[in-house]
């Protein structure tokens, strides 16, 4: 049986690596004279825009994700309890969204800009205007608003599962400085996973950073390949940041390989500290100035220019057939993701070599979605031509959906091996043991033991996989079949073609499908279980 | 996922069957070309499906191989239309209907790829400027130091444009022109191209580069008021190169070589370059016809003539490579 | 044998955790494996277990081997340190769990339930369950589908004191009248002595000794396996003329001259006495049943002292020992 959980993450990983391998061939058809061009004029700027950049985010996410996670963990304080899940709201605001929006808000000609001239004085920009959101700096900012709720999700699990008897001994010690001393050491793990997803979804992101004028190393792979029309060079950089990034993750992993954190015996809350007078003001301006920027303010700006648009020119009809695509593919693939990721995560619990497919499942997450999909697109065509030869319909590109489903795995297997993984580490090996000993063999053990313990967990990463996959555009615009449109795929064809103020709607409803899981997943009961490690 | 899958698998099967169909394959976006499509079918009786692609059509449709359901390839950009060419997706189209409609310089000698319709790379200038002619030289021009917007040097439009400065004055000097237009600007390359006249408006900058048919649209009122405050502060200029003309880059298509349903798609080009579609194309998206029977509509031709330059497209697109580079090399993005 | 071991090892990376392991158990037989924490010995379990299999050497079950078989085929029961009791199941499904397939489950489930007394407990959740009642769930658990071993680790561990040897007996009487056989871990000398029909120690991979508890603990055949099980006093010397100085004067050591050896000296086996060695009093701890006296000798070295009668000795007060030659061990000094 453990046999065939090892077959099943092989053909999982096997699938998830075949985009890359496509990606290598790509490469090796060869490019002349790119590399000494990058080297003299894009890899400078571009290496330093891009390390700067991940510098920044990672920063920015894990002092926001760690501080509000504490916060709310460890204190308490007026709009404790809302704030707890709309710190999570962010999640359910695509960047490029986020970086339309707050490029309006913004723009010098804008309303607040506006606002302040008139506060000062000022009859123009030219006389006086804010620094360009067109920056570095501005690109950092508004990544880390959107993309701190990974760190915050994972901090805070760890804060609620572990800390409390640590917490409280070191207090009894007499330690003041319980966060910096104590909680942080221990939540470091969690961050470290949080920070990295975060990076990730960063380097891969095309849209605010091209937005925004950052020119990243990704923004390399687009012009290589767009205003070049060379396919082989685009792959070979984007496979030269992949390298990269999967030496980081190894860096990161060798680093920490000497801790273990062994679940607490049983996890209790920490006992919440109440503040009170300017300290419970602070803590609740800290925790909403996330909540107001990365959610509210966006948020707010799309149902004003919704609005706007519905009151001008109605909505559109497609709209609706549009958010029901959105939802049946994210549905599918999310159903997909989370089968295969918990198939790799529990044959990595089973059998050491397993542990090592599991991780190869996570590669696609390091690779922007557009180069993730180019990579698949000759082999998805490949296989309809055979099953369309052998007289079957063609259900992956050329007739149905199944290449975009397989996108979304590829890209979004990262989330769900690692969710399952770390909501099963919290199942003592001993269980596992119990169970097999018992007489139930691995598969048994799985369905009895480890499906209903680690359920928090599941649904946990069903619902991010979820609004990753419905505010994923760069796949599901290349590999979707002919007449199949998507909000995010609607919203593209509006902002592709200037007409920013039509994409609002659509866009308010990604964010809106994007929300319900978010609130779901915060407001997701305790483990049902008390004696649950 | 079955639902889907099935569906979609169903509705292209049908299709096959069904010759009253064709499949379209668009970089054009879907509210640009949807007007076009929907008079087409009502004129025609064969129904359209699209799908919208942006970066990787070429990708996509070579993947996909003889067993492509791709009828029509659409696109913009010279550079685009020739990179299908090059990669063998095209066929030849013999139609005395097109080669009447479309002068020669605007379709590809063998039939592989037609333009449908013009749009000038021009200016737009603050009103109270009182500019009613300009070089495209001019932009490297201290004079306006501190005053220029546009958007990225590597998106397709500004691409072609350097493209068609190499082919006038040789890469060196375009080099130096990208620079001083770099030097220029009045906030970071970026945006869209009706941000140039948003930021005019706002008083950011005074001059800017942008597309002509984007001042239709605003004028139009589509776009709501605000769009109509933007525009009312520029005036619409068409500037030429010293020695040539103004810049002006195509929409275009092309019949995919295997088309399952060549006749409809022929029958599609044919219909997109009649009177009727190319007034759709000047009166709906703003572009100038590429039929010379049809007219500019009235929101572009009240700010003058518009003299096409005389490099041709496909020199253009040959200088697309250089071009690109040259905005890497001058960090025109940064 | 019911169960056997042969030249079984296994190595994690650098460590080998057990070398050329053999052991057998006879039906209805209570092993103790004991050591301290890192001998092997809960390796050596969850290889009986079949959760981890061996590099080499074989095990057999009944006389079949059961070396690479899965543990859900071996019929071998488990009692874990901390239980593992499933905490989304009650105590009764925690003792159905292993009775799945077994037409008559519930009576199975009953008969071990009122075995153990525990009818009280069985529609509770693992954690409204006291240290002692999870015990005894883990415990009918792993006997309810009557494995042909019952494998225990550190199964008193989690208990508090009071309440440990009481469990301990019930626990040992219940499998006596089952006639379970049994495989029990314990790092506790005195629980591993006071637990099973015969005492296996280990040390760093390797059995050491193995034997009946009074075996091993008045027969110890090195100075390791003497120190495990009692606290000597130990005094180095070398032999001359067939017998070692001590301060308790020569004592016979069955070795060559010029052999260095040390000499190990039980406790118990020194009593205060009107002549002999002249020591002082420098403490006494009354240990409950037993007093442990600490005394300083005139020639230098520090002896303990340990009786079950009361001295009545004072700190600082003169007396004189004497040593009980059957309490008297010699082994080479190189043995460590």
């Amino acid at each position: 049986m453990t046999r065939a959980w090892l077959a099943g993450v092989a053909a999982v990983a096997a699938l998830v690596c075949l985009p890359v391998a496509s990606l290598l061939v790509i490469a090796a058809q060869g490019s002349s004279g790119l590399w000494s061009h990058l080297a003299a004029n894009v890899l400078p700027v571009a290496l330093r825009d891009t390390l700067v950049l991940l510098a920044g985010v990672g920063v920015l996410v894990a002092v926001v994700g760690t501080g509000t996670a504490w916060l709310v963990t460890a204190h308490d304080f007026p709009g404790r309890r809302v704030l707890e899940w709309a710190l999570l709201l962010p999640l359910a605001v695509p960047t490029y969204i986020s970086a339309y929006a707050w490029l309006d808000i913004l723009h010098p000609v804008g309303p607040v800009q506006g606002w302040i001239r008139a506060i000062l004085g000022y009859s123009g920009p030219r006389e006086f205007r804010l620094p360009d959101v067109r920056s570095m700096v501005g690109c950092i900012l508004l990544l880390g608003l959107v993309l701190y709720p990974y760190v915050y999700l994972t901090a805070r699990a760890m804060f609620f599962t572990q800390a409390a008897g640590l917490i409280e001994a070191a207090r009894t010690l007499g330690e003041r400085k319980v966060f910096r001393r104590v909680a942080l050491p221990l939540a470091r793990p969690a961050v470290a996973v949080g920070v990295s997803l975060a990076l990730m979804e960063a380097l891969n992101d095309i849209g605010a950073s091209e937005f925004l004028g950052v020119r990243t190393m990704t923004v390399s792979v687009y012009s290589t390949w767009i205003s070049r029309a060379d396919l082989p060079g685009a792959a070979q950089i984007a496979l030269a940041m992949l390298a990269l990034v999967v030496g980081l993750v190894m860096m990161e992993r060798w680093a920490r390989r000497n801790q273990r954190y062994a679940a607490g015996q049983r996890p209790r809350p920490i006992g919440r500290n109440a503040l009170r007078g300017w300290r419970a003001g602070l803590a609740m301006l800290a925790c909403a100035v996330p909540v107001l920027l990365g959610f509210a303010a966006p948020a707010t700006y799309l149902v004003v220019e919704a609005w706007k648009r519905i009151a001008f020119a109605g909505i559109s009809p497609t709209l609706w057939s549009e958010a029901l695509n959105t939802v049946l593919l994210a549905s599918a693939a999310t159903a997909l993701v989370l089968l295969c990721g918990t198939v790799a995560a529990y044959a990595g619990r089973l059998h050491g070599r397993g542990g090592l497919l599991a991780r190869a499942t996570t590669l696609g997450y390091a690779v922007p979605g557009t180069v993730l999909a180019i990579g698949l697109l000759p082999l998805v065509a490949a296989l309809d031509r055979g099953l369309i030869a052998a007289g079957l319909p063609a259900v992956l590109i050329l007739g149905g959906s199944g290449a975009v489903l397989l996108a979304y795995m590829a890209r979004f297997m990262a989330i769900a091996t690692g969710g399952v993984e770390s909501g099963f580490a919290r199942i003592p090996p001993s269980y596992d043991h119990a169970s097999r000993s018992l007489g139930q063999g691995p598969t048994g053990t799985f369905r009895r033991i480890h499906l209903p313990l680690s359920r928090p967990a599941l649904v946990a990463v069903a619902l991010l996989v979820f609004v990753d996959c419905a505010k994923e555009l760069p796949a599901t615009l290349l590999l979707r079949p002919l007449n199949v449109e998507t909000l995010a795929t609607h919203l593209y064809g509006e902002a592709a073609r200037g007409t920013y103020e039509e994409a609002a709607i659509a866009a308010l409803v990604i964010v809106a499908i994007g929300m319900a899981p978010v609130i779901l997943l915060a407001r997701q009961p305790r483990p049902r279980y008390p004696g649950t490690p | 996922m079955k639902h889907l899958a099935l569906g979609t698998a169903l509705s292209f099967l049908a299709g096959a069957a069904a010759a009253q169909e064709l499949n379209l394959y668009t970089t054009r976006e879907p509210g640009l070309v949807e007007p076009l499509l929907d008079a087409f079918t009502a004129s025609s009786g064969i129904e359209v499906n699209t799908i919208f692609l942006k970066e990787g059509l070429p990708e996509r449709v070579e993947a996909e191989g003889d067993r492509s359901p791709a009828d029509v390839l659409m696109t913009v950009d010279i550079g685009n239309l020739v990179d299908l060419v090059d990669r063998g997706l095209t066929q030849p189209v013999q139609s005395d209907v097109l080669e009447a409609a479309i002068p020669e310089s605007m379709r590809d000698a063998d039939g592989q790829w037609f333009a449908l319709s013009l749009r000038a790379r021009a200016l737009y200038v603050a009103k109270d400027l009182g500019l009613t002619e300009f070089h495209y030289e001019d932009l490297a021009d201290p004079e306006w130091k501190g005053r220029v917007c546009i958007r990225s040097g590597q998106h397709p439009y500004n691409v072609a444009l350097t493209a068609a400065y190499i082919a006038h004055h040789g890469e060196a000097e375009a080099e130096a022109w990208l620079a001083g237009v770099h030097d220029n600007l009045a906030r970071k390359a970026g945006g869209g191209d009706r941000d140039v006249a948003r930021d005019i408006m706002g008083g950011l900058c005074d001059i800017g580069i942008a597309n002509s048919y984007y001042v239709g649209q605003m004028l139009s009122g589509n776009g709501g008021p605000e769009q109509l405050e933007w525009v009312n502060a520029i005036r619409l200029v068409f500037p030429t190169f010293e020695n040539g003309g103004t810049q002006i880059n195509i929409s275009g298509a092309a019949v995919a070589k295997h088309a399952p349903n060549r006749d409809e798609a022929v029958a599609l080009l044919e219909y997109l370059v009649s009177p009727e579609a190319q007034k759709i194309y000047a009166e709906a998206n703003f572009e100038h016809p590429v039929n010379a029977t049809a007219a500019v509509s009235p929101l572009i031709v009240q700010f003058g003539d518009m003299t096409p330059d005389t490099i041709t497209l496909t020199e253009v697109a040959r200088n697309r490579k250089a071009a690109s580079e040259l905005a890497e090399k001058v960090g025109f993005d940064n | 044998m019911e169960l056997a071991l042969d030249r079984v090892s296994r190595r994690f990376g650098g460590v080998q955790a057990l070398s050329d392991v053999s052991l057998g158990v006879g039906r209805g037989e209570v092993v103790c494996l004991v050591g301290p924490s890192g001998c092997g010995k809960s390796t050596l379990l969850r290889l009986i277990a079949g959760v981890d299999r061996p590099d080499a050497g074989t095990i057999s079950l009944l006389g079949r081997d059961i070396t690479r078989v899965p543990p859900e085929d071996r019929h071998v029961g488990f009692m874990f340190q901390d239980y593992a009791l499933f905490p989304h199941l009650s105590a009764r499904d925690n003792i159905l769990f292993g009775l799945r397939r077994r037409a008559n489950a519930d009576a199975m489930a009953e008969e071990i339930i009122r075995r153990l007394g525990i009818g009280h407990l069985v529609g509770r959740f693992p954690h409204m369950l006291s240290g002692g009642e999870q015990q005894r769930v883990a415990l009918a658990r792993a006997l309810a589908p009557r494995p042909h071993v019952l494998l225990m680790d550190e199964p008193f561990s989690n208990l508090d004191r009071t309440l440990r040897d009481g469990i301990r007996e019930e626990t040992l009487a219940i499998l006596a009248a089952l006639e379970a056989t049994v495989v029990m871990v314990t790092h506790d000398p005195e629980e591993a002595l006071s637990s099973g029909d015969r005492v296996v120690l280990m040390r760093a991979g390797r059995v050491v000794q193995a034997g009946r508890g009074e075996d091993v603990y008045d027969r110890p055949e090195s100075a390791y396996a003497a120190g495990f099980f009692c606290d000597f006093n130990r005094f180095d010397g070398v032999v001359e003329r067939g017998a070692v100085a001590t301060p308790f004067g020569p004592i016979t050591a069955g070795f060559a001259d010029g052999t260095a050896v040390q000499v190990l000296l039980r406790p118990q086996a020194l009593h205060p006495a009107d002549t002999g060695t002249a020591a002082t009093v420098a403490s006494v701890t009354l240990m409950g049943e037993i007093e442990q006296t600490r005394l300083r000798l005139a020639c230098g070295p520090e002896v303990r002292l340990r009786s079950s009668r009361r001295h009545g000795l004072r700190q600082g007060e003169g007396v004189f020992l004497r040593a009980d030659p059957a309490g008297v061990l010699i082994f080479p000094a190189d043995a460590a």
